[in-house]
C-alpha cells in the first residue's frame, strides 16, 4: 500500500457511470468537494465501431456490450453461466451510458407501490411525486426528444426537442397500433433530434450501443461530467476500488484502489458514495468484508447483493414485403406501448410488460447471421442454393418488437463473489445466479402473443420470436435495496446504508422493484433525490 | 481490407487449404445471376486474417485456428469415405452431401465457418452495394429519414389516461 498519507476530501464517489456523475454534478454545484474514482478512461468518439468501414464487425467484439467478449483492461469479468441473461456495461467515465440506447422512459407513479397496489413485492419509501423535480432537473441536463401529453403518465414537463421520425418500419407498427386501439407513443430519447447545450443533433446513423461519433446521444462524459468538473469536482481514471475501509468507529474511512500500474493506493473521505452498478456495488460491498462486518459492508440485512432483477426481454419479429429503412435512426428509438402495464389478474399474471417497438433490424451482416432478427437470435440464414432469395427477404425487411416485462424481486436471485473468477488485478469477479420466475415466465407468453397480434395487424407477412434474449442485462437493480426497515433492506429512504451513516448508495441497486422500462432515467432521478439527502448529512460530518 | 491481399499473403492457411476453403466457400454461398460465390470474391484472404487479428476475432475465439484445423481435416476424411476423393475433385451434389455431414456431425466448427463467412461476405462493399446497403460507415455523414406525421397521437389521448394515481 501506497505509504503516503492521502489528502482527505469530503465525498468520495466510487463510478463515473450514470448516476455518478450526476451526484458528482450535483454535490459540486452544493459548493461541495467531490473526488470520484473510476476504473476506466475516457472514451474517444473516434475509436467509436461507426466511423469504422469494419463497424459491424467491432461491434461483435471490442465494441460488445458483454464485458467478457469484450475483455479489456478496464473490464471485469462476469461469472454469468448461472444465468440465462448475461449482464452487459461498459466501464469508463460514462459508465454504461457510453454503449446505451438512450431509451429514455420514467417510472410511472404506480411502480413505486406495487404491494399497495397489488400485494407482491415492496412500496419505495419514496413516490413519483417526491422524485417529480429530479426527473425534470436530470431530463433538462441530459436532454430529451419526445412528445408531450403520453397519456400513460402523469403530465411531464416539456420535453426538450421533438420525437424522432418513426421510419416506414414505425409507422407501419403505429398503423397496426391504432388499428387495434392500443396505446403506443413516441419514445422519449435522451438523444439530440436538434442541436442541444453545445451537442450536436443525431445524423440517424443508427448504432447507438457502440457509442456515439457525434456526441449526439446523452452519455454522462459529455452531459454531466463537464459540468461537474467546470464546477471543482474531480476523477481519477483507471482506478479500481478493491474495498472501502472502515474506522473503528464504524465508519467509512475511505477506499482502497489500484492504479493505472497495478499499485495500490488509498483515498481518505469523510463520506463516500458508491455508483459502480447494480452488479459492480453489491460486488465492492461484499468485498470490502472486516472483523467489524463480516458478511460485507452494509450487509447485516443480508440482502447485499440479493434481489437481482433484470427486466426480462423477449423479441418478436415480423417480416414485411418491402425494404422499412430498417438501420436508420437511433437503433433503440421509436415507440413504447404500456397498453398492458398495469396488473390485470385475467391475464394470469401480476404487475406487467411495456412494448418497445425498435423498427430497427439488423445490418447485411447481422441479417445474414441471425435470420433477419434482431438482438441475440441464433440461427444463421441458410447457406447453399436459395441463400440469395432468402437473405433478400430478410434484409431491411423487419420491425421488431420488445416486451419488457417486470421483474420482481427475488432472494434467490442474486450477485455473490465468484470463488475463482477474479479481474486482471486479483479482486474476486462477481457471480450471476438467476432465474425466470414462473410470473415472468407468463407475462412473456403473454406479451408475445400480443406483440404477434400486433405484428399481424400491421401487415407482417411472417412473425418469428424468440422468447427470451440472453444478451439483454442492460438493467441492473434491486442489489442494495432502500426500504425503512433495516432487517429488510440495505439503504433508507435517502440512500444511506443502515449500518454505516457515511456510506450512500446510489446506482440501480437501490431500487425496491424494477418497473417494466428502461431504468435511468429514474436511476438518475434517484441519485440526485440522494445528492440532496447527502447535503443535508455532510454538515453534520 | 482484406479484399487487397493476394494468396501469397495468406498466413494460416497452406495452399492446399486456402483451394479446399475456396470450394468449400462457393458452396456455402454460391454465386446467382446477382451475387457472386463466396469463395470467388475472395474470402478465403479474409478468414485467414480473421485468424490473427484481435479486431476481428471475438476474444472468447482463441481457439479458432485449432477448430478450422480440424474441421478442414474432417471434411476431407469425408470426402475421402463417402467418395473416394479429395473435397476440390468432387462435384456439386457430393460436395454438398459433405459440407451437410459435416454440419451436423461438427457443429462448432460450421457454425464458425458461417459466421466469419458471413461477416465476410456481408461487410464487402462490392456486395453492399449489390443489396442496396450503404457502402460506407455510418459516420460521418449519417442518414437521411423524412419527419413523422404525429397527428394520430391525438387518437390515443383520445381514449383517456391509462396510469393510475397513488398518492
Ligand atoms: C448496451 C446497453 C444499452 C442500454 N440501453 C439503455 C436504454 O436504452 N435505456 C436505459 O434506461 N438504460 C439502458 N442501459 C442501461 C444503462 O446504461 C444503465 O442503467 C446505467 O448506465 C446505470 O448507471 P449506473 O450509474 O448505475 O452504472 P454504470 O453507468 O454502469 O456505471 C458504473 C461505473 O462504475 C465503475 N465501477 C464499477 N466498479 C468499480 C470499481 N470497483 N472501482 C472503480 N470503478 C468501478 C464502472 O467502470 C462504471 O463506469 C443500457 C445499457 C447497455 C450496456
Ligand atoms: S443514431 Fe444518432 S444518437 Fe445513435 S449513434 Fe448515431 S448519431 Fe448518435
Amino acid at each position: 500500500m501506497s505509504s503516503i498519507e492521502d489528502d482527505e476530501v469530503e465525498v468520495l464517489i466510487i463510478g463515473a457511470g450514470a448516476s455518478g456523475a450526476a451526484v458528482a454534478w450535483s454535490l459540486a454545484s452544493s459548493g461541495i468537494e467531490v473526488l470520484c474514482l473510476e476504473q476506466g478512461g475516457w472514451t474517444d468518439p473516434k475509436d467509436y465501431a461507426s466511423a469504422h468501414d469494419d463497424w459491424e464487425l467491432r461491434a461483435t467484439n471490442i465494441s460488445n456490450p458483454q464485458p467478457n467478449v469484450r475483455n479489456l483492461p478496464s473490464d471485469y469479468p462476469v461469472n454469468d453461466k448461472d444465468s440465462p441473461i448475461a449482464p452487459l456495461m461498459y466501464n469508463a467515465v460514462g459508465g454504461s451510458t457510453i454503449f446505451w440506447s438512450a431509451h429514455f422512459p420514467r417510472f410511472h407513479p404506480s411502480d413505486f407501490k406495487v404491494k399497495s397496489l397489488d400485494g407482491v413485492a415492496d412500496d419505495w419509501p419514496i413516490s413519483y411525486r417526491q422524485l417529480e423535480p429530479y426527473f425534470d432537473k436530470n431530463d433538462e441536463i441530459m436532454g430529451v426528444s419526445g412528445l408531450d401529453g403520453d397519456p400513460a403518465y402523469p403530465p411531464k414537463s416539456p420535453r426538450q426537442m421533438p420525437p424522432f421520425p418513426l421510419g416506414k418500419g414505425g409507422q407501419k407498427l403505429v398503423d397496426g397500433f391504432n388499428k387495434l386501439g392500443w396505446h403506443w407513443w413516441p419514445s422519449d430519447a435522451a438523444i439530440n433530434n436538434s442541436k442541444y447545450d453545445g451537442r450536436a443533433a443525431c445524423n440517424y446513423c443508427g448504432p447507438c450501443n457502440t457509442g456515439c461519433y457525434l456526441g449526439a446521444k446523452a452519455s454522462t462524459d459529455i452531459t454531466y461530467w463537464p459540468k461537474a468538473i467546470s464546477l471543482g469536482a474531480k476523477i481519477v481514471t483507471n482506478a479500481r476500488v478493491r474495498e472501502l475501509v472502515v474506522g473503528k468507529d464504524g465508519l467509512v474511512k475511505g477506499a482502497l484502489y489500484y492504479d493505472e500500474d497495478g499499485n495500490l493506493q488509498q483515498q481518505s473521505a469523510k463520506l463516500v458514495v458508491v455508483a459502480c452498478n447494480g452488479v459492480g456495488t453489491p460486488r465492492l460491498l461484499l468485498n470490502s468484508s472486516s472483523s467489524m462486518f463480516p458478511d460485507g459492508l452494509a450487509n447485516s440485512s443480508g440482502l447485499v447483493g440479493k434481489n437481482l432483477m433484470f427486466h426480462p426481454y423477449a423479441a418478436v419479429t415480423g417480416f414485411f414485403d418491402e425494404f422499412v429503412d430498417g438501420y436508420m435512426g437511433p437503433q433503440g428509438i421509436s415507440i413504447i406501448s404500456q397498453e398492458f402495464y398495469e396488473t390485470d389478474l385475467s391475464r394470469g399474471f401480476v404487475r406487467g410488460y411495456s412494448f418497445q417497438a425498435t423498427a430497427k433490424g439488423p445490418g447485411p451482416r447481422g441479417a445474414a447471421n441471425s435470420g433477419g432478427m434482431t438482438a441475440g437470435q441464433a440461427s444463421y440464414i441458410a447457406w447453399g442454393e436459395g441463400h440469395h432469395d432468402a437473405f433478400e427477404s430478410k434484409y431491411g425487411r423487419t420491425a421488431t418488437i420488445v416486451v419488457i416485462g417486470e421483474d420482481l424481486p427475488e432472494e434467490i436471485n442474486t450477485v455473490t463473489l465468484d470463488p475463482e473468477l477474479t479481474d486482471g488485478d486479483g479482486i474476486p469477479a462477481p457471480k450471476i445466479t438467476y432465474r425466470m420466475s414462473e410470473n415472468s415466465l407468463n407475462m412473456m407468453d403473454h406479451g408475445i402473443k400480443k406483440a404477434e397480434e400486433l405484428l399481424n395487424a400491421s401487415g407482417a407477412i411472417r412473425i418469428t420470436n424468440n422468447p427470451l434474449l440472453r444478451v439483454a442485462g442492460w438493467h441492473l437493480m434491486g442489489t442494495a435495496r432502500m426500504g425503512s426497515d433495516p432487517s429488510k433492506s440495505v439503504v433508507n429512504e435517502k440512500g444511506q446504508a443502515h449500518d454505516v451513516k457515511n456510506l450512500f448508495i446510489v446506482d440501480g441497486s437501490v431500487f425496491v422493484t424494477g418497473a417494466a422500462v428502461n431504468p435511468t432515467s429514474t436511476i438518475q432521478a434517484v441519485a440526485l433525490y440522494i445528492a440532496d439527502q447527502i447535503k443535508k448529512e455532510v454538515t453534520h460530518l | 481490407m482484406y479484399m487487397d491481399m493476394d494468396r501469397g499473403e495468406l498466413r494460416f492457411f497452406s495452399e492446399a487449404q486456402s483451394a479446399l476453403m475456396e470450394s468449400v466457400l462457393n458452396q456455402i454461398i454460391p454465386s446467382d445471376d446477382k451475387y457472386p460465390a463466396a469463395g470467388n470474391l475472395g474470402l478465403v484472404a479474409y478468414i485467414d486474417k480473421v485468424m490473427f487479428d484481435p479486431i476481428y476475432l471475438a476474444r472468447h475465439d482463441k481457439s479458432l485456428r485449432r477448430i478450422f484445423i480440424e474441421g478442414m481435416h474432417q471434411i476431407e476424411i469425408c470426402a475421402a469415405n463417402k467418395f473416394q476423393g479429395a473435397f476440390v475433385s468432387l462435384v456439386s451434389d457430393q460436395q454438398i452431401a459433405v459440407l451437410k455431414t459435416i454440419e451436423e456431425e461438427l457443429p462448432e466448427f460450421f457454425n464458425a465457418l458461417i459466421t466469419y463467412t458471413y461477416n465476410g461476405y456481408y461487410t464487402d462493399y462490392r456486395i453492399l452495394k449489390i443489396c442496396g446497403a450503404p457502402t460506407r460507415p455510418p459516420q460521418p455523414l449519417g442518414h437521411k429519414l423524412p419527419d413523422s406525421d404525429f397527428s394520430s397521437t391525438e387518437l390515443v389521448k383520445s381514449r383517456g389516461t391509462i396510469y393510475k394515481e397513488v398518492d
